[in-house]
């Protein structure tokens, strides 16, 4: 009880208010800190393989010899395939499954977005465990185009030729499914779904064959041409849509297998040297971030992560001099380890940051970065709540001597404060607590937030021809639209000082809020948003018209849309692909990025302008 | 006053009947989340039972359907909802409005500030019935729990008329409703006392003679027992058999059904041994049966305080609560107007709901879907969402006995007291 | 007095006569499942060979194993299950008798098994028929800790259930010696807490060691034999060629090469009456293999008369038996009769069985009629209170 009423009686503290700033601010700095430190060794871990049952490395692969042959021929048909329709492609590729005796079955598809059309058809057949009882299966795939547009004519192939190498073992305990999907990002979104049965039946036509429960999935990305191309290293791609990963210990046996067994080095994050410095650390770990923020497709296997089906894509970079039959050799191998499975990979991690193939940093160590940055969100929203609760209006001051405040000073109440052995005599309206009128705030963030259904809506059905003006036009309005609101509000329903108080309280509560639930579900998404709308901890508002203009400033910068621009400016990419991904994202994968973006960063600074900016109008 | 009724009404009507069709998938979604639907009020549950009523098969054999017989014939009235699903929301958006209306009559009635033995220090401060009814037809958790269309709207509805025939003193109606409400959901009959106070209170204020507290009890109490008891052997004729109360009640008392809910009972009797399942039964139940009394005689000079508390009560330790059952207990804490500014934790009590309103289906989804929770990352957000109602409860309970030390010692007002 | 008094010293000298075992008997149980436990069942199944090579019948061998390697659907090898690399000696063959199998390897099961506490229809071949004259070999192998060994990654036996279990098999009278060996992680730990004379055990780690697997096998893709039982199946092979075999405990177990092993196997001695020297010297044909004494009445214990006697009580009996089975046989053939029409009547009524409940569509209104009956007495019943409440 003692501890309660000393809690209540420091709400009453004047000082107590000037804490929270640096607070907040701690908390920053420390979030930011943290993430800095993690590539250390003292803070990250070498990876190790948790599952008991994979045993990765531990068998002879023999797709070798005349296996070569029959890869090449392969090779050799996918590249005369490479003009022909999809019709054309879809009827030859079935044609050599079922040469090898495998139950084939294509699915065609359609997907608009932005105005455009994608419509393309996968392929795919199943090989049956001759053993196996058919309630689990595993997927190997290759896309016919892979991320960057270019046929993948060595992937392809090595499925190809995998697919009829496999079918003489019979030592199966699942059943494997091979896919061609038309599309890296498109196809095997298409394919999932409908496998799941989360279609929409009139664009994506239903699978004529299934199989039981997937247990993972591995896709290759390889397009060296009819005469090949020997590649130094793979690049392992594990980010699925809306930055969820797949169990680690899936990229630790690939790892173990290629690098251990096989003798290929693995790379990742696009990270094609990696010294093992801290820096190289530290950039495989903010680009890992950026990605999983950005939540896209990376690959084909990135569809198949949101259905709890653990997928990677090995792909070939670089001259060197391994070859297919080694890739192929590492897959047979992956498929082995697969194999050996009972039930979904579930002891390894699932929340993890690569900063090289053999470091990471599990859950439990980089959490708190992002935690600190949303509270820090808390603390000032908590500190705003208790400031709107004490009057502003400076009581008249009791030891004066002037006339004029004699009278007031009659009229003022005064307290008899005792602390200890101390006594102050305190004018009554300091130590009150002011009612809150919480209509318009309230009212105001609520609107604030349901602003941004409509530039979510634009983007998302706009055609691609005109994403561009609507960008702009979006930016103009976005940046006027705070002077604007608070223009409007100050001539008609002025908002007292509580009530500016109270609509930025409730803001950052809610930006606190969502950026602690977000940082659970996509860590990096949450510890960006949470970067870029740091600076709406300390500004407030204010009557001085300097400081109104300072904020203004800042804030006018770090508007999301302006932070968009600047971004794709700064990575070189083109506005417009980038609109038109999101758009697809959202239409095809079901990505929220967007979402965030426009429902929960964009409120918070619309809010947040507001207030800063009506220190301009008073 | 009637046009502001009006447009308010219609306003709720219309954004309910927006939903409904604008979003044709949005009623299944959320009748699928465990935080609207419970096995005792789930929509999809009512259609089985249906199902199986209409093809002349018990409905309770299946294990599926745990609710109150005769929703079944009255329910068949309405057609199918997959293929025609405008009645059953018109009927659900009705049932939310008559809700609101019962509400209004409670606020218009001033019990909530003003009762026979009591005056609150602050009655000039109170909301309007109009107020007042906003707060529940637009409470996100009434919209949720309407789209869902989860049976609860319906205990709601008739638990609002109780307390609205209780304070304006119609003995019969009130009778009608709360045993209804009883009828529907067991826990209700909890409310039988203080909105008896409530009712006796009410009529002993408006006539010059007040009537006998005894035979005042003792005639109410008979009567709710003859329609509770009626209401159980239409059941049980319409059911051919007394089987449906081990499959209602008996499911509420003994808990078979382990689903996860907002509720604290599920997580604790996964892990309990069997041996000791009935005794943790008992204490569970008795713990929630005992509010009732210490709350009811401590207040007797509030009654519509006792009873808005116990529905908060009921929102956090009944056996299967939803969203539905808190969104009752917010509706009703702004008819205490008077006391807000004796609350302390306010701010506090609401950011902790809104966390665990967000945080809730978060982890749910990592639990279920991406299968990288588990079960205790969902329970100990409904915890904290028990804790978060558990402080406005608490909180509010500390502004009324303030309330009634104001009016007992004027001058302590606006003194920090502390309990010795 | 005196033939009865020399009756009576016999019969006391018969008891002090320190016998030897009579039968020989092994239990030989794997508690591991799932393929990548694949050695621990060959490890038992290596035993097994080698038991039955030096002489165990089948009779008297109880093989437990949770799980089959030689059909799971990842053996490149189907129907075969090896101990080593060169894949020379298939365990699992063509003559092979499991007794129990997959999911009966419980750790109730084995203990009711070692004391024999089984219900009635509990079939011999499950049963572990031993008497105060059997030596036991009793094999366990799986993952284990301090003082437990899990039984299928669901439950787990401790030291002391264990320990109780040979408790109550000594008190029972049902083995003469036996020899416990276990090769788990931490294994000497299990046979710690044994309380019960004439037991003779060994372990192939410490306590916080593991216990290592010997080699891989890369076709068939996992582990295949343990350290600890592939030295002592190296000794056993190489050195103990026949039944005729005189080679004893302490030489098998001064084989044991802490090097070799990767861990520190232990024996424990101080069961054993006589201690470490008599335990060492018992040949290990006397565990492993199947070689009866024959044990010899003593000259004064031969009494022909009374032998003579039970012989002709014997017969009695049989003649006295045969007798009555006859007149049964001879009894009202109708008494059958009735039993039996009893019985189909019986069988008749319980055939009769609960069929499906019958799902109709509902054709016509009348759950509408009741439905709208319901609302409208509902309502009327409100309208009536508000009626008079209005009065």
């Amino acid at each position: 009880m003692a501890l309660l009423a000393t809690l209540l009686a420091l709400r009453k503290d004047a000082r107590i208010l000037k804490i929270p700033p640096y607070l907040s601010a701690f908390c920053i700095i420390v979030g930011v800190v943290w993430l800095l430190i993690l590539p250390l060794n003292e803070y990250s871990r070498n990876t190790y393989v948790s599952e008991n049952a994979l045993l990765p490395g531990q068998v002879h692969t023999y797709f070798t010899g005349s296996e070569h042959n029959v890869f090449r021929a392969y090779r050799q048909e996918v590249a005369a395939l490479a003009g022909s329709s999809v019709d054309q492609r879809s009827k030859r590729l079935s044609e050599i499954f079922q040469s090898n005796n495998l139950k084939v079955a294509t699915q065609k598809y359609s997907y608009q977005a932005s105005g455009r059309n994608i419509s393309n058809e996968n392929v795919y057949a199943v090989l049956q465990g001759p053993r196996a009882d058919a309630t689990e299966a595993v997927v190997m795939m290759a896309a016919w185009r892979n991320m960057a547009g270019d046929i993948n004519h060595s992937g392809v192939a090595l499925v190809l030729s995998l697919a009829r190498y496999f079918k003489r073992w019979s030592l199966w305990s699942k059943d494997v499914i091979f896919l061609i999907p038309g599309d890296s990002t498109t196809g095997s979104q298409a394919w999932v779904d409908a496998y799941h049965d989360s279609h929409s039946p009139d664009t994506i036509e239903p699978l004529s064959i299934k199989s039981g429960a997937l247990q993972g999935a591995v896709a290759v990305d390889y397009p060296a041409g009819p005469w090949g191309h020997r590649y130094d290293k793979l690049h392992i791609m594990y980010d699925g849509v809306n930055g969820q990963l797949p169990n680690l210990d899936l990229f630790n046996t690939a790892v173990s297998i290629a690098s251990g067994q096989m003798g290929i080095g693995c790379t990742l994050q696009r990270m094609w040297k990696h010294d093992d410095s801290y820096q190289e650390r530290l950039q495989t770990m903010l680009r890992g971030m950026i990605s999983q923020g950005l939540g896209h497709a990376t690959g084909p296997h990135s569809s198949f992560i949101p259905y709890h089906v653990d997928a990677i894509t090995l792909q070939t970079v670089g001259d060197g001099w391994h070859d297919e039959m080694s890739l192929g050799r590492t897959v047979e191998s992956l498929f082995r380890s697969l194999n050996n499975l009972l039930e979904h990979l579930h002891q390894s991690f699932f929340f993890y940051l690569l900063l090289q193939a053999n470091r990471f940093v599990s859950i439990g160590t980089y959490l708190p970065s992002a935690m600190l940055i949303a509270m820090n969100f808390s603390i000032t929203s908590i500190a705003l709540w208790v400031l709107s609760g004490r009057s502003i209006t400076t009581p008249p001051n009791p030891a004066s001597t002037s006339n004029k405040d004699k009278q007031e000073k009659e009229k003022a109440d005064v307290t008899v404060v005792k602390k200890d052995s101390a006594v102050a005599i305190v004018p009554t309206k300091s130590l009150e607590t002011v009612e809150r009128r919480l209509s318009l705030p309230l009212t105001f963030v609520a609107i604030s937030h349901f602003l941004g259904l409509l530039p979510l809506y634009l983007f998302n059905n706009t055609h691609e021809s005109y994403l561009d003006p609507i960008f702009y036009a979006i930016l103009g309005l976005t940046g006027i639209l705070p002077f604007a609101t608070a223009a409007i509000l100050q001539s008609f329903r002025r908002p007292t000082p509580q009530e500016s108080n109270l609509i930025q309280c409730f803001s950052l509560l809610l930006l606190g809020m969502f950026l602690s639930a977000l940082a659970t579900l996509n860590f990096s998404l949450s510890f960006l948003v949470g970067i870029l709308t740091t600076p709406l901890t300390f500004i407030r508002g204010t009557k001085n018209k300097i400081f109104a203009i300072i904020g203004s400033v800042i804030l006018a910068i770090l508007n999301p849309v302006v932070v968009i621009r600047a971004a794709v400016f700064f990575f070189g990419m083109d506005l417009r692909q980038v609109l038109v991904q999101a758009a697809e994202g959202w239409h095809v994968w079901g990505l929220w990025t967007q979402v965030v973006v426009w429902l929960v960063w964009w409120p918070a600074w619309f809010a947040g302008s507001v207030v800063v900016s009506g220190g301009l109008f008073s | 006053m009637d046009q502001q009724k009006a447009l308010l009404f219609g306003a709720a009507a219309a954004v309910r009947l927006f939903l409904f069709t604008a979003f044709p998938s949005l009623p299944s979604l959320l009748a699928g989340r465990v935080e609207v639907s419970t096995p005792v009020t789930s929509f999809k549950r009512l259609q089985e039972g249906l199902f199986l009523y209409v093809h002349n098969v018990s409905p309770y054999d299946g294990g599926v359907y745990h609710q109150a017989p005769l929703l079944l014939p009255l329910f068949s009235l309405l057609p199918n909802p997959s293929h025609y699903p405008f009645a059953t929301n018109l009927l659900y958006t009705a049932v939310d409005l008559l809700g609101a209306h019962a509400l209004m009559l409670v606020a218009d009635s001033g019990q909530s500030i003003t009762t026979r033995l009591s005056k609150s220090s602050r009655k000039d401060l109170r909301w309007n019935s109009a107020a007042v009814a906003a707060s529940f037809l637009f409470n996100p958790f009434t919209l949720a729990a309407c789209i869902a269309r989860s049976t609860s709207a319906l205990t709601n509805l008739f638990v609002l008329l109780a307390l609205a025939k209780a304070s304006q003193g119609a003995s019969i109606t009130f009778i009608l409703s709360l045993s209804i409400a009883s009828y529907l959901s067991m826990h209700p009959l909890l409310l039988f006392p203080p909105l008896l106070i409530l009712c006796y209170d009410v009529r002993a204020s408006k006539s010059k003679v007040a009537p006998s507290p005894l035979s005042f009890t003792i005639v109410h109490a008979v009567a709710l027992v003859v329609t509770l008891c009626g209401l159980l052997y239409v059941s049980a004729l319409l059911m051919g058999s007394w089987e449906f109360l081990s499959a209602t009640y008996g499911v509420r008392l003994l808990l078979p059904d382990l689903t996860p809910n907002v509720g604290l009972w599920w997580y604790f009797f996964t892990e309990m041994f069997d041996s000791f399942r009935e005794f943790f039964l008992g204490v569970f139940w008795l713990h929630v049966v005992s509010y009732m009394p210490g709350l009811t005689i401590r207040l007797r000079k509030q009654p519509l305080y006792v009873a808005t508390t116990l529905t908060g009560i009921f929102a956090v330790f009944t056996p299967y609560p939803s969203i539905a059952d808190a969104a009752l207990y917010l509706s009703l804490v702004p008819l205490f107007r008077h006391l807000f500014p004796l609350m302390r934790y306010s701010f506090l009590a609401s950011a902790v709901v809104l966390y665990a309103s967000f945080l809730g289906p978060t982890f749910y989804h990592l639990w279920i879907y991406a299968g990288s929770g588990n079960a205790n990352f969902f329970y100990a957000i409904t915890l904290v969402w028990s804790l978060g109602f558990s402080i406005i409860i608490g909180d509010s309970l500390y502004a009324v006995l303030r309330d009634e030390l104001d009016v007992e010692r004027p001058e302590l007002r606006g003194k920090e007291v502390a309990r010795i | 007095m005196l033939p009865s008094f020399k009756l009576l010293l016999s019969l006391l000298l018969a008891t002090c006569v320190w016998g030897e075992h009579t039968s020989n008997w092994a239990v030989l149980v794997s508690t591991s499942r799932f393929w990548f436990n694949y050695r621990h069942l060959a490890n038992v199944l290596s035993l097994y060979r080698t038991v039955k090579r030096l002489g165990i019948p089948d009779s008297q061998i109880i093989l437990m194993l949770p799980d089959d390697m030689a059909c799971n659907p990842r053996n490149a090898f189907p129907g075969t299950v090896y101990n080593n690399a060169d894949r020379a000696l298939d365990l699992y063959g063509d003559n092979i008798e499991v007794d129990y199998r997959g999911y009966e390897v419980t750790v109730e099961n084995f203990i009711r098994l070692m004391t024999d506490r089984v219900s009635e229809d509990m079939p011999r071949s499950k049963r572990l028929l031993t008497d105060d004259r059997s030596n036991i070999l009793v094999y366990m192998t799986g993952h284990g800790g301090n003082e437990f060994l899990k039984f299928q990654d669901a439950e787990e036996i401790s030291a002391f259930d264990l320990a109780d279990a040979f408790e109550q098999m000594w008190e029972k009278k049902r083995y003469h010696e036996i020899l416990f060996m276990i090769d788990t992680c931490q294994a000497n730990t299990m046979y710690s807490k044994f309380y019960s004379p004439n037991i003779l055990a060994t372990g192939s780690s410490e306590i916080d060691q593991s216990s290592y697997s010997h080699h891989a096998d890369n076709d068939v893709g996992v582990a295949v034999i343990d350290r600890y039982t592939y030295y002592n199946l190296e000794f056993l092979e190489t050195k103990v060629k026949e039944p005729t075999s005189k080679l004893t405990m302490g030489e098998l177990f001064d084989s044991y090469d802490d090097d070799l092993i990767h861990s520190h196997p232990g024996i424990r001695y101080d069961l054993f009456p006589g201690g470490e020297s008599v335990a060492r010297e018992r040949k290990i044909m006397d565990f492993f293999g199947n070689v009866q004494n024959v044990e010899v009445d003593s000259e004064a214990a031969r009494n022909e008369t009374q032998w003579r006697e039970d012989l002709a009580a014997i017969e009695r009996m049989i003649i006295e038996a045969n007798r009555r089975h006859n007149e049964s046989l001879n009894l009202s053939p109708h008494k059958h009769h009735v039993v039996e029409e009893a019985k189909s009547a019986d069988t008749q009524r319980s055939l009769r069985k609960e069929g499906a409940v019958k799902v109709d569509e509902e054709a016509g209104w009348s759950k509408q009629l009741v439905g709208a009956a319901a609302l409208l007495g509902c309502a009327s019943i409100w309208v009536a209170g508000s009626w008079i409440e209005a009065l």
